[in-house]
């Protein structure tokens, strides 16, 4: 009977082995992709991206870009992986580009935001940055859900159908990718971490090629 | 060391004859269960925490019927790696921890062998509905799915009459129930468990 005491103590305590615990998956990341499927990239050759973020922080709702050394290096790492792809990078924007990459970062923010179908553009600081250099007042339209959990900071990339924008009446945001969890401690970017989410984005959509 | 052997002859001897339970008594048993996934898709690691409740009232000297729960908690890490929609259009690179806690509940029935010394085998079937509840985290994400499923449990193991009213119990099962992981392809949920526990007798 002692035997059976000690076997079963035992297994209690082989019961409570140690996993990893969710506060610690908190700070890993997560690399979201999606596309338009009605979309054929090798239609598009040309593309355009600003060298400067979109910003949606909650501390500084007045800030609306992000600028530096960080917002580059996430930008020339999306144009890297763009041009590896085959596209080509036009830096004038004109009616002639066919690709718009628009990057915003989020932040700060107490809700997680579901889109679909046609966005509140009024998160997204592109929406104007298209339009500005367009004159068209398009709504950006993701053909599938996509989810932002913006209380661990989140880095949207959308890649925007420009070339046939007039014709559609909208801006349709044919590729997105989501990475989450890129955050340091200070809630500033880990830049080592977010450079490759952004490689590992272009690698998990292999169908992004012109 | 022949006067140990000869007491514990004599002890076996004189349990032997009380470990055949009468007609009409019951058991209640209670114990600690490990479980082994056999179909892996989701979680492959063993669940050292789990446990069991089982009550049979002897219909017969070799027959028994009763209700018996059990619970197992399985977890895993799984480091990262790229999971695709079927169709292709979505795509998730992500760390996880995966969980599944199962519970069947039970209507079981069990035919027992001529005692062997302190043990009463026996071999028996268990038929009622497994719960299971199955959640990921990955980041700040959760994915979790509830289901309820009927479950099928036989099982071999024996009673050990240690004691006039207490005693040990040994079993090994294989549970298969028809649940949908949700997660995976994986339509049912199955493993191989092993129970140590004590054994209650009440008359």
């Amino acid at each position: 009977m002692r035997y059976i005491l000690l076997l079963l103590i035992a297994g209690l305590i082989a019961g409570c082995s140690t996993v990893k615990h969710s506060d610690e998956l908190l700070a890993e990341p997560v690399i979201y992709t999606a596309r338009d499927n009605a979309a054929n990239f090798s239609d598009y050759l040309t593309f355009y991206i600003s060298d400067t973020i979109g910003l949606v922080d909650g501390d500084h709702p007045d800030d609306s870009t992000l600028i530096g050394a960080d917002s580059k290096a996430v930008v020339d790492q999306i144009k890297k992986n763009m041009t590896d792809r085959g596209y080509s990078f036009d830096a004038s924007l004109d009616t002639g580009t066919d690709l718009g990459v628009s990057v915003t970062l989020m932040r700060n923010l107490l809700d997680d935001y579901y889109y679909g179908g046609y966005w509140n553009y009024y998160y997204n600081p592109y929406y104007y940055y298209w339009y500005g250099w367009y004159g068209w007042y398009y709504p950006y339209y993701y053909p599938y859900v996509i989810y932002v959990p913006t209380n661990q900071g989140t880095i949207i990339i959308d890649l925007v159908d420009l070339k046939n924008a007039h014709s559609a009446e909208k801006f349709v945001v044919i590729w997105n990718a989501i990475i989450s969890g890129y955050l340091d401690a200070n809630n500033n970017i880990n830049l080592q971490r977010a450079v490759e989410a952004v490689d590992q984005s272009f690698t998990q959509s292999p169908y992004l090629k012109h | 060391m022949k006067k140990i052997l000869f007491s514990i002859c004599i002890l076996a001897s004189t349990f032997a004859a009380k470990a055949q339970v009468q007609q009409g008594s019951s058991i209640f048993l209670v114990g600690w269960e490990i479980g082994i996934p056999l179909n892996n898709d989701y979680i492959s690691e063993t669940s050292w925490g789990g446990g069991y409740f089982d009550w049979r009232k002897f219909v017969k000297p070799n027959l028994s019927l009763g209700f018996a729960m059990s619970f197992n908690a399985f977890r895993q890490y799984v480091d990262t790696k790229t999971y695709v929609s079927d169709d292709q259009s979505t795509a998730v690179t992500t760390r996880m921890m995966r969980y599944q806690n199962v519970l069947p509940f039970m209507f079981n029935t069990c035919y027992y062998f001529k005692a062997m010394g302190v043990a009463l085998p026996y071999v028996g079937l268990g038929v009622g509905a497994e719960f299971s509840d199955q959640w990921m985290y990955y980041s700040s994400f959760t994915s979790s799915n509830r289901d309820w499923g009927f479950v099928a449990r036989p099982t071999v193991g024996a009673i050990l009459r240690l004691g006039e009213d207490v005693g040990g119990h040994v079993g090994v099962g294989y549970n298969i129930a028809a649940i949908d992981n949700g997660f995976t392809d994986q339509n049912s949920i199955q493993y191989v468990y092993f129970q140590l526990g004590l054994s209650f007798y009440s008359r």
